[in-house]
């Protein structure tokens, strides 16, 4: 009656717009910079910011192309053809849907749910995201109206929180020469960043349902982009190091343990932040169903209002089956083939055909000897232009196959922890931890030594000070460690609330085990580390200086 | 077998929609047949037949009435005394005129041809007047309902502001609102819906202010559907929602005059349903359902700080037992490290598991909750009393449950108790098991998967088009002005404009005079 006019008002496009980019954005640009452009990550990003600002742009002048809406312009002018494109459009949407599902689920399982199987991780997500596409797109915009802030509060409160852990000479700006130019591994760092924040191609079927402030909308959403990836690229290599965001794509979450509320009021304020960070996932996943949805429905003429829900239902179920489809090794080839040299030709392709077909059809109509005169305007030059630039770019070539490989691999590799989590009495919670080389042994194995809280007779501050038990054994790996403790006391050690580790000797002797707990979760990276030598460390700096000293 | 003809013949004079096909004949004895076949067996139905004499010659008339809802007094008073005997030698010549204009001592007659509706007056609660030789009744209306008076309001009572509250009176509710909105343009609209009960409805709204389309949507939904009976506004409620599959209410039900009043000068519309103390007004969305009128009679401040408080609780009491339930099983890296020894050392002697214990305890309190509901008033209070006190204390020295359990389940409660409505309680209360649920299989990602899915149900929601989950949605549509009334209660003076569901010319609400 007041609202239910198929538009969306000027706060809702922005906040689609920021929820469906931001979210994969933050967590895998530092990661990917890092890792393909090595001390050039800088360049990187900036080169890449520059490519993804073409290719904005592009999208821009796409969507003021078709005031009806893509979709249905691509359903009106372009026939049979018109239908396969959209199907080709919806089957896109539904693999970079299972993408973004099977990277997020993984990260989940690795942070979270370490004794899930990743399944059911994945097919509570994917049903939930299915939920969430059902609607039309007023009710989208709704949704990410109202979830905006649940994203936006928690990531300013890291911005907040941690700012003092930012180390800036990790940002000193390296030599360049023409060796690094002509490498490739710089373009493929800036090429990985416009493919991680592709998703703004969306933004094609939402710009133009608010039709009075296209272009402040459009900038206010690139700015915030660039301005969230810019900051969670200092933050996380900032704070983290090149060195040790190289090594993971998850590791950027390890930022959100440098965040925490004074007087421990909560103790690790990372797992919330990561909790709402799921919200930004949500969109992000979410608006690729919500779009493959749409594309089926119109590809097969539907009613909207009725049988959507069907094509929902089918769209969730196809997203599922793409997952399963990633066990085998050559759709993973092609998935990983058509990410690198496709996704984002065919995102730039189409519409420029449409916009070919929409304008000689134009012409054709208006076919008067002034109106065949009339040249193609001096804007659409420019876009154009910026076309083949963006594809010549694409054709330049990538090699981040490693980095697409280690996501949809991932779904193979991952196996749930076969302990499952204890109950709070069945823990043995670990105050201290010291660790020592095993010289009577092989060069692998260390002597660990836990000491742990006896809370038999424990009664808060009033009952003066805690007593402790304490168990050693000697193990190869911590999480070995942890097998041992449990087999031989019945109990979990808990090192969630782990206050000191010790090194006997030199930490340089423990560096596979700091890689070790640098992908533990559980363990704070806030906690002191002290060597025999006198030396002490918070967990992170050490990490830290671990990851850019020792090369792997 | 004559029970079986007498059914048959009553069969016959109703259609298919229950309503009497038949018509009032000229004829007397015709229509007291009708009569005679419809209140057999009605022991309350009283019946009379006069003879009234005029110079013409004597006139027969007949009067029926439901004993226990009618005014006898008033029906002898003002009907058979100047009828019979004050108005007995006059000369008119037509006599239906006669009792209608000059003898009948009341304002409130009028003459109807259908015999649905008389039938309909008669039932409730109004005298039917038959005159051999017209086919038409007069109705007068002689309404004495059993009712009780005008109570303090006890179910949302408030620390400033009128205390009165409505009554199951139809008549006594629509007049509490008049008597707070003077103005000729608060129009009353009335009808009746249910086949069977034939319960009386006001649909009142400001005609200068309520969208139309409003106001003919809501007429429209309440005449789509033929049902037996509405016994309250809570029924009706869930016949003209358009997702009763939704927990949430998308109308807010009242028992406060003034909040009535509030809502129709808003632009909003009022619907009061005969037998039922509970207004429900339409439009209505989650930010209303948590205000209270205190708001607005305390100072802006005040009233600001009471509605943070209320929307954090609102919080609590979904989500509390589902996060303890998710940070000590999954993530309990949250919670501070002596806290968590507390925690864990107080469950050493618990034997179920945390799931359980909560889910236990929160069983425990709905029990005592709903014991206290069904128990007469003191006895109600006597069983919460000893619910929390004795039961929670046996329960954690049993080491059914630790005493942390205890407070999350408490907190949770207190934080129910203070949502204003509580229709709306409810569906938080309800809303906390399901988090629960998903906290429990899945720690803080359950948790937060829970709440996406209240969050995405509530995003599609609305109440006759205005976005339930307004103004944090839809702003700056249609020049939408709902921030000053929102979390914040801006100043009076500040809150110049009404929200949304107003027409557009009539937006403005303050202005200084002669502006």
């Amino acid at each position: 009656m007041y609202l239910d006019n198929g538009k969306i008002s000027t706060r809702q496009v922005l906040r689609i717009g920021i929820l469906e980019n931001i979210p994969i954005g933050i967590i895998l640009v530092p990661f990917i910079t890092t890792k393909l452009a090595g001390p050039y990550h800088i360049f990187a990003l900036l080169f890449g910011l520059i490519l993804f600002s073409l290719y904005c742009l592009i999208i821009y002048g796409f969507s003021r192309s078709f005031p009806l809406g893509f979709i249905d312009t691509l359903h009106t002018s372009m026939g049979l053809f018109g239908r396969i494109l959209e199907g080709v459009y919806s089957l896109r949407y539904i693999i970079k849907a299972s993408l973004v599902a099977l990277f997020f689920s993984l990260i989940v399982q690795q942070y979270m749910l370490r004794s899930f199987n990743l399944w059911v991780i994945i097919i509570s997500f994917v049903l939930i995201c299915g939920y969430g596409s059902a609607r039309d797109i007023e009710k989208r915009g709704r949704l990410l109206e109202f979830l905006f802030w649940w994203m936006i509060v928690p990531l300013i409160f890291v911005v907040v929180f941690s700012i003092t852990n930012i180390q800036w000479d990790v940002f000193s700006i390296p030599k360049m020469d023409i060796s690094v130019i002509t490498s490739g591994n710089l373009w493929a760092g800036s090429y990985g960043v416009l493919i991680v924040l592709s998703s703004v191609e969306l933004m094609i079927m939402t710009i133009y349902r608010e039709r009075k402030h296209q272009w402040k909308n459009s900038l206010n959403i690139f700015i915030w982009i660039v301005i969230a990836i810019i900051l969670a690229y200092i933050y996380v290599v900032g704070i983290l190091g090149e060195g040790w965001v190289r090594n993971g794509q998850g590791s950027a979450l390890n930022v959100m343990q440098a965040s925490s509320f004074a007087n421990g009021t909560i103790e690790r304020l990372d797992y919330p932040i990561f909790a709402f960070w799921i919200i930004g996932i949500f969109a992000t996943a979410s608006g690729f169903m919500f779009y493959a949805k749409e594309f089926a429905g119109s590809m097969l003429r539907l009613e909207r209002a009725k049988s959507y829900k069907w094509v929902t239902f089918a769209t969730t179920l196809l997203v599922l089956i793409t997952m399963i489809l990633y066990n085998v090794s050559w759709f993973r080839e092609f998935v990983v083939a058509y990410i690198l040299w496709a996704d984002i030709a065919i995102s730039i392709l189409v519409p420029s055909i449409l916009w070919i077909v929409q304008k000689s059809k134009q012409i054709a109509k208006q076919r008067t000897p002034k109106a065949a005169a009339k040249k193609i305007p001096a804007g659409n030059v420019i876009k154009l232009f910026l076309f083949m630039a963006c594809t010549s770019v694409i054709l330049t070539g990538c090699e981040g196959e490693d980095i697409v490989n280690d996501l949809v691999g991932g779904i193979s590799q991952s196996n749930a922890i076969d302990r499952k989590t204890p109950s709070l009495e069945g823990r043995s919670y670990v105050i201290r931890l010291g660790i020592s080389t095993d010289t009577e042994a092989s060069e692998s194995s260390y002597g660990f030594a836990f000491e742990t809280a006896d809370l038999s007779e424990y009664s808060g501050d009033a009952g003066g000070s805690l007593k402790t038990n304490s168990y050693s054994c000697k193990a190869t790996s911590v999480d070995e460690a942890i097998e041992l403790f449990f087999s031989e006391n019945g109990t979990t050690p808990d090192m969630g609330h782990m206050e000191t580790l010790l090194f006997d000797g030199d930490w340089h002797n423990y560096t596979e085990l700091l890689k070790e707990l640098s992908t533990m979760p559980n363990i704070s990276k806030a906690i002191s580390v002290t060597d025999s030598l006198g030396s002490e460390y918070t967990l992170r700096e050490l990490i830290k200086t671990m990851y850019d000293t020792v090369s792997y | 077998m004559a029970n079986n003809n007498q059914n048959t013949n009553v069969e016959s004079l109703f259609d298919s929609n229950n309503k009497l096909k038949v018509n009032i004949k000229p004829s007397l004895d015709e229509n007291v047949s009708v009569l005679n076949t419809l209140f057999d067996k009605c022991g309350d139905a009283v019946q009379k037949p006069f003879i009234i004499e005029r110079e013409q010659g004597p006139v027969r008339i007949h009067i029926i009435y439901i004993d226990g809802l009618t005014d006898n007094g008033m029906v002898e008073e003002t009907i058979i005394k100047p009828v019979s005997y004050e108005w007995r030698y006059e000369n008119e010549k037509d006599i239906w005129d006669s009792i209608l204009y000059r003898e009948a001592q009341t304002v409130d007659i009028k003459e109807e041809t259908s015999f649905d509706l008389v039938i309909g007056s008669v039932l409730k609660g109004d005298t039917a007047i038959f005159v051999d030789g017209y086919a038409k009744a007069l109705i007068m209306s002689t309404k004495k309902l059993p009712l009780r008076g005008i109570n303090t309001n006890d179910s949302e009572a408030g620390m400033r502001g009128p205390r009165d509250s409505f009554n199951e009176g139809f008549r006594q509710s629509t007049a509490l609102i008049r008597r707070r909105i003077r103005d000729s343009k608060l129009k009353v609209e009335q009808s009746f819906i249910g086949q069977r009960s034939r319960t009386d409805y006001a649909i009142m709204y400001l005609s200068d202010i309520a969208k139309p389309e409003l106001v003919e949507e809501i007429k429209n939904r309440l005449e789509k559907y033929d049902i037996d009976a509405i016994y309250d506004s809570g029924m009706a409620e869930h016949l003209l929602e358009e997702t009763p599959y939704s927990p949430f209410p998308v109308f807010q039900s009242t028992t406060r005059p003034d909040k009535v009043a509030a809502a129709i000068t808003e632009g909003r519309v009022a619907i009061v349903f005969d037998n039922s103390p509970e207004v429900i007004i339409a439009p209505a969305n989650f930010n209303m359902l948590l205000q209270t009128s205190d708001d607005y009679y305390n100072r802006w401040a005040v009233g600001t700080f009471a509605r943070i408080l209320r929307y954090i609780a609102t919080f609590i009491s979904v989500t509390l037992p589902g996060f303890y339930v998710a940070i000590t099983v999954y993530q309990s890296e949250i919670i501070p490290t002596k806290l968590l020894y507390a925690i864990s050392s107080a469950r050493s002697l618990v034997t179920f598991p945390i799931v359980l214990e909560v889910l236990i305890m929160e069983f425990l309190f709905e029990l005592l909750r709903e014991a206290g509901i069904r128990l007469p008033g003191p006895l109600g209070n006597t069983i919460g009393v000893v619910g929390g006190l004795i039961v929670g204390q046996s329960a954690v020295e049993a080491g059914i449950v630790s005493t942390m359990v205890v407070i999350v389940v408490a907190l949770t409660a207190i934080a129910s108790f203070a949502i204003p409505n509580e229709v709306f309680a409810s569906v938080f209360r309800l809303l906390k098991f399901f988090i629960l649920l998903t906290s429990a299989c899945f720690g803080l990602y359950g948790f937060i998967l829970g709440l996406l899915i209240i969050a995405i149900h509530l995003s599609e929601l609305t109440s006759f088009g205005v976005p339930y989950m307004a103004p944090t949605v839809g702003g700056g549509i249609n020049g939408m002005a709902g921030s000053q009334d929102f979390i914040v209660r801006s100043p009076i003076k500040v809150m110049v404009n009404r929200p949304i569901w107003a027409q557009k010319k009539s937006r403005r609400r303050l202005k200084q005079k002669g502006e």
